[in-house]
């Protein structure tokens, strides 16, 4: 299956989104704002582009 | 019974709950070896058993997904909740100057009139500084974006100024049709120019906030003013 | 290498996962940065691409603002933080960015022909100026022409006409709107301090425990005062507001304590409020012992004379001809007395008057006597109506009696001096006084004054008794240099010519509180619209006087006129265009490049003027004491009687200014106003069945205006209140034009009329 690449961007990603609910400053939310946030999305691509195309192998799709 | 009822401390436990899972469903994911994925290895769940496979896939998706998307969720409203308390913007220490001036009782700023006599009686920065309308919270969190950007790069200048001017509807909102306003026949002469905006309340009722000279380093004012709240 | 298939060790990485993460990341990072670009990029911004910062060139209060420029076009007009205002400013002001487009600006030179004007060259304009003035003065000497000028010219033009007409063609004649306005008060401080202008300043209001406000309105007058005012009161709620005015007018309604006294009887309040002051002992003996001499107006006299004095006005003896009773007369002598700061404001109420002068007198004895000066939030401080009558009139000696910098017509040595710093041959400068503003038009009534150059005011409408003065212009031939070819006093114009407005020229506003602020050049003037200095210039070259006047452009002028200032206790070398050009103003003395202006007058270590190792010095004076008057109590010459039942007392509005000749073409601003219209108590109006809108006629000594009334119930009974600002009703048709025998200001604020109703509504 091989995630791993997805699984440490989003631990890095839940690791900065943890930090700014607990301490909500300025550079915290900067930081889940502009990096996190993006970080969640483009795991969340990669991971639909690797469901997606396993569906297709299974001709699935 | 109290602190369940504390919303905003429901929330953070919730979202430090819902990142920690997280956490742990990524660690398990890179835990699991190639070999641990055959499609013979079962898992049993107890109402059901499944393939190691398909357990595996099934904790993606919960990682990627929905504890990532809860954990986004809650952030965000961490955000959006948060960002409308005067707090949050005296957060940032550029701010500071308008907040210990608005909450001084002895300041005779428009921002520290509305303050003292209650006439807003909580979230006072985003009350004034959100126009109306869902266009106005988009630009608010636009604008609110930007400043971040720009507080935590450290680009900006001592003191900072803003490029637009001010909404006058956002004044307009309240005061339009009371009869204090409508009494002054200037208000009614003005109303075009204070619905465009081309004329501005401040003109007359005096500035909102501490002048740019007092927010400048150095000023006489701007070490009072930068005093740290509580 | 591993390939993409290659199977690894439990923990192992490959770089290609690395790279994946880096990239991951990266991508997170860039799309953060290109999401804050594009939040820059579409960040709002103001219909202005840049702001400059200006002047109100209304009121004197002369608020900063800033223009928002947009393609030469003014699209914004703020307040000016930075400014002494605070960024308070008033309706007028809010309108400024309409000036430069309002309708009928004079846009070329005209020249009346077969009795209507029609355009010319400015060649030919101003040769048939120089051409009448010099046959004027071939023929009739030097005092049959005269400079009628305005406190809305900048300094540098003002300085310069003074010079051109003084010492350049030789007359004396040379005064102007100022005199209607400010007069009583500026001859007021030369009496009491020895030098004009008040000793305190605007800051002092944010002190002030007391506010004196005596014939004055300044919400409606000057409002980011009175703005300043309430927020003093709104942060230290025990401040006392005081106002003494015969109409309850917008600020009597927001003030502790209104005294609506008889129009005219100020003094005899004023000096029941002595007698209190000195009969319960509230006077700071400390004070007086060490600043302070009396004087009965000729002689010297003592504190017992002053008792002595004070008898004829104890509260209980004036109460019925003041109308108050003397229970409020002590009140108000006791809270202005014992408070810990207090401040005078008073404008027209007090100059307009046959006693104009004796009234300013004895608010600044007042003060004296009470030790409220030179302290912060303890002042006497006149208002002033002209956006430039103190600095450019009152300190460029612009009136027909005064020299620059303090100095008097009258004194050789005075006329010495200034020959001297002008380099002009002694003797050049003739020892009569000129003719004031009254006197003034009424010489061109009986021909003694033949060409007059009228520039920047308007006196057809703002002249008391001004039927008799607008036919006394005709009869004289009138150069009027105004921005506006449709004003009343443009109609009189033998030669019309467009002069450029505010931001269209440059130069230098000095404003009630020794305040000096440039106007820096924003715009260009519109058609062939010249700057009031150029059209001086031009004058003094035609006239032969071109070596006189040198100094031709705006700095140049400010240079010379700063450096002669260094002569005199109005020493302002220090404010160069460059400090202005970067500071909101500075107020003098201010005799260095590094000093940093002076707040309060004759206090050392502010004033530089004032000797060292002194904590207060009257300088101005000989004696270095300043004089507390003893000022007898004399009725106006307006007395009401059978035949003039009520006395009619005028003012302003707040949406318009003064004649209303700009502010009366912006439309927002005459919505606002209205028309002018006759205020009346209710119970005179109920007694004469007068409502709103009922067309009346009145009648004085002087002259008769017909308009429609208005039922308010703010002035006091028998009092009829009127505004001058509308062409529609011109008002001071029918004012009186007597005037203080010192000052010669006139008494616009008591006129015996009668009132008839003409039937119309």
């Amino acid at each position: 299956m091989g995630l791993r690449v997805e699984a440490w961007a989003a631990i890095i990603a839940f690791i900065t989104t943890a930090a700014f609910i607990v301490w909500p400053n300025p550079y915290f939310m900067a930081l889940f704002a502009f990096f996190a946030q993006p970080l969640f999305m483009i795991v969340a691509l990669l991971y639909l582009r690797r469901v997606f195309r396993e569906l297709r192998k299974k001709d699935v799709l | 019974m109290n602190w369940l009822l504390d919303l905003p401390t429901l929330v953070k436990v919730l979202g430090v709950t819902s990142c920690v899972f997280g956490i742990a469903l990524c660690y398990r994911l890179i835990r699991v070896g190639r070999d641990s994925l055959s499609r013979d290895k079962m898992v049993n769940l107890r109402i059901a058993s499944i393939s190691a496979l398909t357990f595996n896939k099934l904790l993606a998706f919960m990682a990627f997904i929905v504890v990532a998307g809860m954990s986004v969720s809650i952030a965000n409203y961490h955000v959006f909740s948060g960002v409308k308390e005067v707090r949050s913007c005296n957060s940032c220490h550029v701010m500071r100057p308008m907040v210990n001036d608005m909450t001084d009782p002895s300041s005779e700023t428009l921002a520290a009139r509305h303050f003292s006599n209650k006439w807003i009686s909580s979230q006072q920065c985003y009350t004034c500084h959100t126009d109306y309308g869902l266009a106005g919270t988009l630009k608010a969190k636009m604008d609110g974006y930007r400043h971040l950007a720009r507080y935590t790069t450290g680009t900006y200048t001592e003191p900072i100024a803003s490029p637009s001017v001010y909404n006058t509807d956002n004044c307009m909102q309240c005061h339009a049709g009371t009869r204090k306003f409508e009494m002054v026949s200037s208000h009614i002469a003005l109303r075009k120019g204070l619905s465009d905006g081309s004329l501005s309340c401040l003109n007359c009722h005096g500035s909102a906030h501490p002048t740019r000279a007092q927010r400048t380093p150095g000023h006489p004012d701007y070490n009072d003013l930068m005093k740290q709240g509580d | 290498m591993k390939s993409e298939d290659d199977p690894r060790s439990e923990n192992g990485w490959s770089r290609r996962e690395f790279g994946q993460i880096l990239a991951g990341l990266g991508v997170a990072t860039g799309t953060a940065f290109g999401g804050w670009g594009i939040l820059e990029l579409v960040r709002p911004k103001g219909r202005a691409t840049s702001w400059r910062k200006s002047v109100c060139r209304f009121c004197g209060v002369g608020c900063g603002v800033r223009l928002g420029l947009n393609n030469g076009v003014i699209t914004e007009v703020r307040g000016d933080e930075e400014a002494h205002n605070k960024g308070v400013i008033c309706i007028k002001g809010a309108m400024l960015g309409a000036l430069p487009s309002l309708i009928g600006r004079a846009l070329k030179p005209k020249i009346r022909k077969a009795g209507k004007l029609v355009e010319a060259t400015w060649e030919e304009a101003m040769s048939l100026v120089a051409n009448r003035f010099s046959d004027s003065i071939r023929e009739f000497g030097p005092d049959s022409v005269a400079f009628y000028g305005s406190g809305q010219l900048y300094s540098e033009e003002t300085y310069t006409a003074n010079k051109l007409f003084k010492a350049g063609i030789g007359t004396n004649n040379v005064d102007g709107n100022p005199r209607l306005c400010m007069a009583s008060a500026a001859v007021g401080y030369v009496q009491t301090f020895g030098n004009d202008e008040p000793p305190g300043a605007l800051e002092d209001i944010d002190h002030a425990h007391c506010f004196f406000i005596i014939g004055a309105n300044p919400y409606e007058c000057h409002p980011s005062i009175f703005e300043r005012i309430m927020q003093r009161k709104r942060s230290h709620p025990n401040t006392v507001l005081i106002c003494v005015d015969p109409r309850r007018t917008s600020t009597a309604d927001r003030c502790d304590l209104h005294l609506p006294l008889k129009p005219g009887t100020d003094l005899l309040l004023l000096n029941a409020m002595m007698h209190v002051i000195v009969e319960d002992r509230l006077y700071d003996r400390d004070f007086i012992d060490e600043h302070v001499r009396f004087s009965d107006g000729e002689d010297t006299v003592d504190f017992q004379a002053l008792e002595s004095f004070l008898r004829d006005y104890t509260p209980e003896d004036i109460s019925p001809r003041v109308g108050l009773s003397a229970e409020i007369v002590r009140r108000t002598a006791h809270l202005f007395a014992r408070s810990k700061g207090t401040v005078s404001l008073w404008t027209m109420g007090i100059n307009q008057r046959v006693q104009g002068v004796h009234l300013n007198n004895t608010i600044n004895s007042l003060h004296l006597v009470t030790g409220q000066i030179c302290r912060p939030g303890a002042t006497p401080l006149s208002l002033t109506g002209q956006a430039n009558a103190c600095g450019g009139v009152r300190d460029t000696g612009g009136l027909a009696h005064l020299l620059p910098a303090g100095r008097v017509v009258a004194n050789e040595k005075h006329r010495r001096e200034v020959e001297e710093l002008w380099g002009v041959p002694r003797g050049t400068i003739s020892p009569t006084p000129g003719l004031d503003a009254v006197n003034l038009f009424r010489a061109m009534e009986d021909g003694r004054v033949r060409a007059t150059l009228v520039m920047c005011t308007n006196p057809a409408q703002s002249l008391p008794a001004a039927g008799r003065y607008r036919k006394a212009m005709e009869r004289c031939f009138l150069v009027v240099a105004e921005a506006f070819e449709d004003s009343e006093t443009a109609r009189f114009a033998d030669v019309l010519l467009p002069a450029a407005l505010w931001v269209e020229k440059e130069g230098v506003f000095g404003q009630t509180d020794r305040r000096y602020q440039l106007v820096e050049k924003v715009l260009d003037p519109p058609g062939e619209a010249r700057s009031d200095l150029e059209i001086l210039v031009d004058l003094a070259i035609r006239l032969r006087h071109g070596d006189l006047i040198t100094a031709r452009t705006p700095e140049t002028v400010w240079d010379e006129w700063r450096k002669f200032s260094e002569t005199s206790a109005y020493n302002f070398k220090g404010i160069t265009y460059d400090r202005l050009q970067k500071n909101r103003g500075l107020q003098w003395p201010c005799p260095n490049e590094s000093h940093p202006g002076t707040v309060r007058r004759y206090v050392g270590g502010d004033d530089p003027l004032v000797s060292s190792g002194k904590r207060i010095e009257f300088y101005g004076q000989p004696d270095r004491r300043a004089v507390v008057y003893l000022r007898r109590y004399q009725e106006s010459p307006e007395q009401t009687d059978d035949e003039f039942p009520f006395i009619l007392t005028t003012g302003r509005v707040l949406e318009q200014w003064h004649t209303a000749t700009i502010t009366g073409r912006i439309p927002e601003l005459q919505m606002a106003s209205g028309p002018a219209r006759f205020e009346f108590n209710d119970q005179d109006a109920q007694r004469m069945d007068i409502q709103d809108g009922t067309r009346l006629e009145v009648r004085s000594r002087y002259g008769t205006v017909e308009g429609a009334a208005v039922v308010t119930g703010r002035p006091r009974k028998g009092t009829i209140f009127a505004a001058f600002y509308d062409t529609k009703l011109l008002l001071n048709i029918a004012v009186a034009d007597n005037y203080d025998a010192v000052s010669k200001q006139p008494e616009y604020k008591i006129t015996a009329v009668s009132v008839r109703k003409t039937g119309g509504q």
